[in-house]
């Protein structure tokens, strides 16, 4: 392609696109964790890499993740999880996989670290798979703490598959990170989520009793395009494991570990009877479905031990191991629901442990819904400053006509009718003028989020676009914003945020800003709105 | 002055037209001028070129997009001369300058005008496709000009995340084009 050809060619593209250009500012919230997320997809594609060779079998010459018994560099050995006495808890990672499988020869790898136990035949076990849990297969072996092979058995397919082989498509990795965050980060993130309006609930175990397909998924209120490429599932919450009490509630809720076809590698996606940990949200006004937040994070695996204790195993999580002393080091791969992408266990803990953790670590930092009334004065303060954002004079939540969220999940341009007619805003009036920039008609949903936005411009054309994670609130509060009063209607300009537009806020929660180039005539922002009205 | 009172001025042939032009759009004018040429000099007098051009094409001309227009002028002008004097070499200090540009400058051939239209409405389809942020930067990129420095402080990007998105909206424009049967 030459470029020189496509520059020449620019020159006649479309008005619009070279104003939107001059106009075009993006709005980001800042992630303090941004910086970190580089270093550690490195780190993912390393871990990745590693975990690709480990289940290399040079036989075959085949690089793709084995479908049966053990693949190892080497030897298809097949061995029971070492007891933890074998355990030293020290270093244990891909590294030690990469080592080993790339040298063909296990025990020239160094040490054996805490799961790559060398057997009589000197093959290693570093990477261990359990025969996937067929209908008429061996069971997976258990007891002992063994990895969970599927929880309540998978669901296993009537030829005899388990349950998404049939459909799995590939890895697809797009979004994650693999940055082991430290915990204290963790709940940092989480405390900050509070500006989007997602409160964390409590620490449940649950049982899955169907992954939604995408269409159904697709049809609940809260499906965004931050849903997309996760799965919702169906699930029987079984016990709030903070207050340690038994529950027996269904809900959905949203899991980040990819779709039934894209899988995240080593994080398959949960077939109906798998019990697991997570972390949940407090259920959000208008959402069909609860989330867990911050990713993988607190999310366990369960299997029960020879004693019918119960053994969590963390799947590659995003969340750094938690040094808890019953927790052990593990590099365990064990066929779940799929044998095309076998959950990868990097460690093994206590529930007990976790749960007796969690519950002190979380009463002294006041989250979740069983503490967070001790400190709610003091954070709900913080939240609002840090949101330096204005403040609704309605507190009732009521949907406009036609405001149905999914309508305007999506970026998309429009002419100005079009636009009046797909977003309902039928009183609305295009304004032109030489400083308009253009002007917001926000819908304040229930919760107060906001789901659509629409820029207007002079020449007629309307960018319509989710902001549901971006702008967060539209709030109006004295402290952050000026009054002024016209012609018996309030409106306010922001000291800090928009100090060039002029906001009105209908009775029925439309958000009207009137944005000009320059703030030396609010008065004529003033003007715009009430041409509007 | 909106664009509208200015257009009018235009109409009524009053010369302060200009002088409104340049009040509201001389920056913008003169911006582009100089990313292209790197010269004050020169630079201010495509943007003189520019207006006289506007008064003499409008009317008849009603710009629905007056700064869109203006732009257009201003670009076109201001690659005409810069086509002008790397044919003579008439600057040792601007060929010096334009190092970066080289590349993507365009050739002494110019395209029949059908044929950079049509190349246009292909890429406009393309853009209006790409993500905002990756429209624009392509946008300021290869219609501005701007500089990857200028296009990172603005947008408040790294310098390498506006590498990173020019990189892949190219390759998907290639791949764009090839789709559409364009050979470029």
């Amino acid at each position: 392609m030459k470029l020189s050809k496509i520059v020449e060619a620019m020159g006649y593209i479309d008005d619009d696109l070279i104003t939107a250009s001059i106009d075009y500012k993006p709005r980001r919230i800042r992630l303090k964790w941004i910086p970190y997320a580089a270093a550690a997809a490195c780190a993912a594609c390393l871990c990745v890499f590693a975990v690709r060779f480990s289940n290399y079998d040079p036989a075959t010459n085949n690089g793709t993740l084995a479908s049966g018994n053990c693949v190892n560099a080497g030897s298809a050995s097949s061995v029971s999880a070492p007891p933890a006495s074998e355990v030293s808890g020290n270093s244990n990672t891909s590294e030690d996989l990469t080592a080993s499988s790339n040298s063909g020869d296990p025990n020239t790898s160094g040490t054996p670290n805490t799961s790559d136990t060398i057997n009589s035949s000197g093959t290693s076990n570093s990477s261990q798979v359990f025969p996937p849990s067929t209908g008429g297969g061996d069971p997976p072996p258990t007891g002992g703490g063994d990895p969970p092979s599927t929880g309540g058995g998978g669901e296993v397919t009537g030829n005899g598959k388990p349950a998404y082989d049939g459909v799995f498509k590939g890895i697809n990795n797009d979004g994650l990170t693999n940055e082991p965050i430290p915990y204290d980060e963790m709940m940092e993130m989480m405390n900050s989520q509070r500006e989007n309006n997602i409160f964390l609930d409590s620490f449940y175990l649950v049982e899955t009793i169907r992954a939604l397909p995408i269409d159904d998924s697709q049809q609940l209120n809260g499906w965004g395009s931050v849903c997309e490429g996760k799965t919702i599932y169906e699930v029987r919450i079984l016990k709030d494991l903070i207050s340690d009490e038994e529950t027996n509630r269904t809900e959905k809720i949203l899991i980040a570990n990819g779709t039934a076809e894209w899988q995240k590698n080593g994080d398959p996606v949960y077939a109906p009877g798998e019990r697991f940990t997570a972390a949940l949200t407090k259920p959000k006004e208008g959402d069909d479905f609860l989330q867990t937040p911050l990713s993988t994070t607190l999310r366990y695996d369960v299997a029960e031990d020879e004693n019918g204790g119960i053994i969590l195993y963390s799947r590659g999580s995003e969340l750094d191991k938690l040094k808890l002393p019953s927790s052990v080091d593990i590099s365990e791969t064990v066929i779940t629901s799929t044998t095309l992408n076998p959950a990868i266990y990097t460690q093994k803990l206590d529930l007990n442990a976790l749960a007796d953790f969690l519950r002190e670590d979380w009463k002294k930092r006041g989250v979740s819904s069983h503490f967070e009334n001790a400190q709610s004065s003091n954070s709900s303060e913080n939240v609002q400053d840090s949101r330096n954002t204005r403040q609704t004079a309605s507190t009732e939540d009521k949907l406009p006509v036609g405001s149905s969220p999914n309508a305007y999940l999506s970026t998309r341009s429009a002419t100005f009718s079009e636009a009046k007619e797909q977003v309902k805003f039928v009183d609305v009036k295009e304004v032109s003028g030489a400083d308009f920039i253009g002007y917001e008609l926000d819908y304040i949903m229930p919760s107060e989020t906001l789901f659509a936005l629409n820029y207007v411009y002079t020449d007629g054309f309307v960018l319509v676009r989710d902001n549901s994670g971006d702008c967060g609130v539209i709030k109006i509060s004295p402290e952050h914003d000026e009054k002024i009063e016209r012609d018996n209607m309030v409106f306010w300009k922001s000291k800090v945020t928009d100090p060039h537009a002029a906001i009105y806020i209908s009775e029925s929660d439309i958000a009207y800003f009137g944005m000009f180039r320059s703030d030396t005539d609010l008065s004529k922002a003033i003007d715009t709105i009430k041409s509007l009205l | 002055m909106d664009d509208i009172k200015i257009i009018d001025l235009y109409f009524a042939r009053n010369e302060q037209a200009i002088k409104e032009t340049d009040i509201k759009y001389g920056k913008l004018c003169f911006g582009l001028a100089n990313n292209i040429l790197r010269c004050h000099e020169d630079s201010e007098e495509c943007v003189n070129d520019t207006y006289f051009s506007v008064w003499n094409s409008v009317p008849p001309t009603r710009p629905n997009n007056f700064r869109a227009y203006l732009c257009k002028i201003v670009r076109n002008i201001s690659l005409k001369k810069l086509n002008y004097l790397l044919a003579a070499k008439r600057s040792r200090d601007l060929t010096v300058s334009l190092s970066e540009l080289e590349e993507i400058m365009p050739s002494e051939h110019i395209p029949s005008e059908p044929e950079g239209k049509e190349l246009g409405k292909i890429i406009s389809d393309f853009l209006r496709k790409e993500k905002e942020d990756a429209r624009n930067v392509f946008i300021r990129k290869y219609y501005f000009f701007d500089t990857i420095e200028d296009i990172a402080a603005r947008y408040e990007f790294s310098e390498s995340k506006v590498k990173n998105m020019l990189y892949h909206s190219r390759n998907r424009l290639k791949k764009y084009l090839a789709k559409e049967g364009v050979e470029v």
